[in-house]
């Protein structure tokens, strides 16, 4: 099985070509659709304005703790690590997203569903800087 | 693509509402077209600029293609008196058509400072009391702390240099990039708007999926993979500072000559292998032209205490500090930079009050009594910073007058030979020729960006054009210009966005256009923006070029009058004026 994970993030530019590619997959415009964020962090030093950028996405969990937090039974375990949600069952409580250490799960908050990464690699081919990989795992 | 809808916030009554105008998005396309139109409706002739109304506007390709990330403002500028147009990148066009608005109308004015929270249809009127008084960067801060959307979301603020009405104050967006110019955060200022957060959660769904994902893979490519933007990607505009040098068109010392001895020291290159500590982009654009430089300050050398703040660069900002105003470190360009931004002004004039001062000092025009004490000398970057402070601060009738630009300070002092402006707008870097100085001199909003005379007059060195050709020329691209300002593509990405591109674009998203209906569009938006310039007391026939431009020599030698009044002439009969 792949999964798809950030490396040499100090490089992205937060321009959001992964993160609209991952939309126009599911056929959307938009950032509800697309599972993974790009965020940025306080600069090193205090007083300046600049920070690091950082891709948050689900880390594939062996043992997800989200699945627990799921009173819907929406989430199920994805062979390979992560997980995937059932999008009629779940009603886009977030309690999934407070569980994960990441809150790497986004709650869209137009259709009030749960997103989450499910490493299909569509958005790698699009980081300008090579930051996202895929890997095979057992 | 676009929903046609535009959100009137009303800040006299604290009220919004979301107004349909599809229509005008069909005529016009949307970005500086639709702005230009409801400009034009909603402000009557010879308002005051606080009163008058704040347009921002996106285009049909805004969110939905690579490089396509920029919103434009208009508004009354306090600077010139008339027409305001700006355009800022960042999340800022992503954000509003997330809130499902293709474009905000801001109308009145506040009696209290607030900052203005949108979410999708919603408007906060949120009290700022505790704001005014505070820099860009620490308003930004708490913005962001305080408001909803992380990762979704534009944040706009002003300084103190917008609450203080100096005329050529700026609008910060999103920590690095800018409504620089043209005195949009004294407009914010004035209207007592702090600040600005925009954000929402719409959802966009094209008419086929295949067809825009192939054109937008096409696109992104184009932007990548050919090289067409690499000089954007690589060392970003400050690449420009050698070859301009090389040429003799660097302005150095408030335009005195054009050669500067201590280019090296400033250039792109310089800056990239001495102080680049990273690149970021807008959203959405994999290229990273924003350029970040590391700025280490020292606090206190005894102590030997030390900080580092993190400064943009470009082209525009490395000539008004650097060479323009004799200054040939890094650091000091950063330093002063970093001291505009978090005052709120604009840069690019800044450095032309700065040169302007520092010659009308040194020729006795104006007098260390009027500068509070100060003794201005080319290069000497701590007094300039307490220039900048005083300036911001306005604590007497000189420095009231130097925040309301260098039109003014010739007014009121004299000194005009070697007031850089047009039409009150301070210049842009460049004295390449005549085409650059005519361009600036009908550009819409006197800026090189209108239609790009620099780059015609850097061609035409050895590939010489008639007079005639040339007005011919700078016409053409204001109309194109405006196309693509309307759609919003930025100009960087000229290359890309060649017509057929724009046309299989707009196509993909369901919108059916020609190349002769676009460029008929641009031109109507052209004139849409002319007659509101002409509402205003602008006039055509009554166009100076700055004196000192004439007076020195450029890479094409001495401009003559004549040259320009022909440049006019072909330029005018270009768009029937």
């Amino acid at each position: 099985m792949q999964i798809v994970r950030p490396v040499n993030v100090e490089r992205c530019i937060s321009c959001f070509s992964c993160i609209f590619a991952c939309s126009r997959r599911t056929g959307h415009v938009d950032l509800g659709h697309a599972a993974l964020r790009i965020k940025s962090t306080p600069p090193p030093t205090a007083g300046g304005s600049g920070g690091n950028y950082v891709v948050i996405m689900c880390r594939a969990c062996v043992e997800p703790v989200c699945l627990e937090a799921c009173q819907y039974d929406a989430i199920r375990k994805r062979s390979g690590g992560g997980i995937t949600i059932n999008q009629n069952k779940c009603v886009g409580c977030g309690d999934c997203a407070v569980a994960c250490p990441l809150t790497a799960i986004f709650v869209d908050p137009l259709r009030k569903k749960a997103t989450v990464c499910i490493h299909c690699g569509e958005c790698v081919d699009w980081c300008p800087h090579h930051i996202l990989i895929k890997e095979e795992v057992k | 693509m676009s929903n046609g809808r535009v959100l009137h916030i009303d800040l006299t009554a604290q009220t919004s509402e979301t107004v349909e105008h599809q229509d005008l998005f069909e005529k016009y396309l949307g970005g500086v077209g639709v702005a230009s139109k409801l400009l034009l409706d909603n402000c009557p002739p010879n308002t005051p600029y606080e009163d008058a109304p704040i347009i921002f506007a996106t285009g049909p390709l805004n969110m939905f293609y690579p490089c396509c990330a920029k919103t434009v403002a208009l508004f009354k500028s306090p600077l010139t008196g008339n027409l305001g147009e700006s355009y800022a990148g960042g999340k800022l066009s992503v954000a509003m058509k997330l809130s499902g608005h293709d474009a905000l109308m801001i109308t009145g004015k506040l009696d209290k400072p607030h900052y203005l929270l949108i979410q999708d249809d919603t408007v906060d009127f949120r009290d700022a009391h505790a704001l005014w008084g505070l820099s860009s960067r620490a308003t930004g801060r708490i913005l962001k702390e305080k408001a909803p959307g992380e990762g979704r979301r534009s944040i706009l603020r002003i300084g103190i240099a917008g609450e203080n009405r100096i005329h050529y104050a700026m609008v910060v967006v999103d920590t690095v990039r800018h409504f620089g110019r043209l005195g949009l955060g004294c407009v914010m200022g004035a209207k007592k708007l702090k600040g600005l957060v925009i954000t929402g959660s719409q959802s966009y769904k094209v008419p086929s999926i295949k067809e825009y994902r192939d054109e937008y893979k096409r696109i992104y490519e184009l932007a990548l993979k050919t090289g067409r933007m690499d000089k954007y990607d690589i060392l970003g505009t400050s690449v420009n500072i050698l070859p301009l040098n090389e040429i003799q068109a660097l302005p150095t010392r408030n335009f005195s000559s054009f050669n500067f001895e201590g280019a090296e020291g400033i250039s792109g290159e310089h800056f990239a292998d001495s102080v680049l500590v990273g690149k970021t982009a807008c959203v959405p654009c994999p290229i990273g032209c924003i350029h970040i430089a590391q700025l280490r300050v020292q606090f206190d050398p005894n102590h030997r205490d030390y900080g580092t703040i993190y400064v943009p660069y470009d082209y525009e900002l490395i000539y008004a500090f650097g060479s323009n105003l004799g200054i040939g470190s890094t650091d000091d360009v950063l330093q002063l930079i970093e001291r505009t931004d978090i005052r709120g002004l604009d840069a690019m004039s800044a450095g032309v009050v700065l040169g302007w001062i520092t010659e009308a000092y040194n020729k006795g025009v104006v007098t260390a009594e009027d500068l509070d004490g100060l003794n201005p000398r080319w290069g000497d970057v701590s007094t300039y910073l307490q220039l900048i402070d005083n300036i911001t601060e306005a604590p007497n009738e000189f420095y009231l007058t130097a925040g309301k630009g260098v039109k003014a300070l010739a007014n009121r002092y004299g000194g005009e030979d070697f007031a850089v402006h047009y039409e009150g707008n301070e210049s842009s870097g460049y004295h390449t020729g005549p085409a650059n100085i005519v361009g600036h001199m009908v550009g819409i909003r006197h800026s090189h960006l209108d239609n790009a005379g620099y780059s015609i007059d850097q061609k035409t060195l050895s590939k010489p054009l008639t007079n005639e050709e040339i007005g011919r020329l700078l016409a053409e691209e204001d109309t194109w210009r405006s196309v693509l300002n309307s759609l919003i593509i930025c100009l960087f990405a000229r290359p890309v966005f060649t017509s057929d591109i724009v046309i299989s674009s707009l196509n993909a998203l369901g919108e059916e256009r020609t190349v002769e209906e676009l460029e008929k569009i641009g031109e109507e938006v052209f004139h849409l923006r002319m007659k509101f310039k002409k509402q205003e007391g602008y006039n055509i026939d009554h166009l100076s070029p700055p004196p000192r431009l004439l007076e020195r020599l450029s890479p094409h030698g001495r401009i003559e009058k004549d040259t320009i009044e022909e440049i006019i002439g072909s330029w005018r009969k270009a768009h029937q004026l």
